[in-house]
């Protein structure tokens, strides 16, 4: 279908609750009143409007909330409607982000049969971890995690994980390395923590009290890369390191936060109870584009609001522009462009902690380079 | 920006003294593994004698 993207990724918010109550979770998933399932009709629904798009490739990423409080036949259903529906040149990919607690040797079994990719969400050490990542009554969730994470490995899952990164851990940069390689959890992605319900006036009170800071975000990663060279292990993996050395290096980077607002519309978030919105970071009425119950895809992804979403969030100021690592970041996430002033040519909040982590590797490979 | 000299970043890398220099290369031959690669900056003729590069790039196991 001409004026649609090749290649899509959808966010199916499989569950809207969770069994944790992590302290910075802006979208309050532990403290809701009640836990829902995506509704079979949803599901189906929605994978026959993706095959309707005739595709190159689609990526199913199943968020929560907890996506594991789903029973493995809800993902068997999916893939079964997969199957069923879409069509065999379409290359499709399943990817379930989880908190880890309620990784079982059947859920493990399921991954590996049905070809599943696995995300963890995991924030390094004990201390580090428990510190916002509990349960509900509490108590720290590291040790089911480290547990779920263990059996995932045992039976050869190689399991990625995404560290969030508080104004509190950003000086933990060393324990946090020397913890994730030390447990062979060797893709890393790191991710500032930015309680998107927030507005900017707020952002550093109520969940906006963990809110990372640019120049401590940018101080981590630096450490980060620093540690990361300095073992000069090719296995591990950092994914916004890796992306800005590879455009340093002449690469396209694959990450859309560097694409100058092009990738933005390949994204849709489907929530639980089928509204749909752009990526999950614009979950607000503001931005709500239709309800896969009476909506179409093509519908959605024609309408004059989602039209308007793609000019705007390719609007880059020309300070920006002309600014020398633009050719690198792209102008940032449109979301952290956004939120700065509700303008996408607002400089990204995350503009001075890219600065300094691109112009640290660039000096690092130039400086490699005068002594060679 | 400025970006490598990938002639001369060649040749530091073999020389084997650089921090990172096995991640880099790991990263170096993803660029050019990936199909039809569209080079932002630099020149592809430079990456000519990748062959004899990627011989130096030694996985070793984590830890």
């Amino acid at each position: 279908m001409e004026g649609t993207p090749r290649n899509m990724l959808l966010i199916m918010k499989s569950v809207s609750g969770c069994n944790l109550s992590c302290k910075y979770c802006y979208m309050n998933a532990g403290s809701r009143p009640s836990i829902t399932i995506m509704p079979e009709e949803i599901l189906k629904k929605t994978i026959k409007e993706v095959a309707a798009l005739q595709l190159d490739r689609i990526e199913f990423d199943w968020h929560g909330g907890e996506p594991l409080i789903a029973k493995s036949d809800f993902y068997k259903k999916a893939k079964e409607l997969q199957l069923k529906y879409i069509s065999t040149h379409t290359i499709v990919k399943n990817c379930l982000q989880s908190n880890g607690t309620l990784v079982t040797d059947d859920w493990i079994s399921f991954f590996i049969d049905y070809g599943f990719g696995v995300g963890v969400s995991i924030d390094g050490p004990e201390d580090i971890h428990n510190s916002n990542r509990c349960f509900k009554s509490g108590e720290g969730s590291y040790l089911s995690v480290v547990q779920g994470i263990k059996a995932l490995q045992e039976k050869g899952i190689d399991v990625h994980v995404m560290p969030v990164v508080t104004e509190a851990s950003a000086h933990k940069a060393k324990e946090m390395f020397d913890f994730f390689v030390g447990n062979g959890i060797n893709h890393l992605a790191f991710t500032p923590c930015f309680p998107k319900s927030s507005g900017i006036e707020q952002l550093y009170e109520g969940f906006g009290k963990f809110t990372i800071r640019p120049e401590s975000f940018g101080k981590f990663m630096v450490d980060i890369y620093d540690l990361w060279m300095e073992q000069n292990n090719p296995a591990i993996s950092i994914r916004y390191l890796e992306q800005i050395i590879k455009m340093l290096l002449g690469g396209k980077s694959s990450l859309c936060i560097f694409r100058k607002g092009h990738f933005c519309h390949r994204f849709l978030t489907i929530d639980t109870n089928g509204d749909i919105y752009p990526c999950d970071s614009y979950m607000s009425e503001e931005f709500l584009l239709g309800n896969i119950k009476h909506d179409t895809l093509k519908e959605v992804l024609y309408s004059h609001k989602y039209n308007r979403f793609k000019e705007n969030v390719v609007k880059i100021s020309n300070d920006c522009k002309c600014c020398p690592i633009f050719d690198i970041c792209g102008g940032g996430c449109s979301f952290y462009r956004y939120v700065q002033s509700g303008d996408f040519r607002s400089k990204s909040y995350y503009c001075e902690s890219t600065k300094m982590v691109v112009n640290h590797i660039s000096k690092k490979l130039f400086l490699n380079l005068k002594e060679g | 920006m400025d970006t490598i000299d990938l002639k001369n970043f060649k040749a530091v890398l073999a020389s084997g003294r650089i921090s990172g220099s096995q991640v880099i290369l790991r990263i170096m031959r993803e660029i050019k593994a990936e199909s039809n690669p569209v080079l932002q900056h630099g020149n592809w003729e430079q990456w000519e004698q990748w062959d004899r590069w990627d011989e130096m790039y030694t996985p070793r196991p984590p830890g």
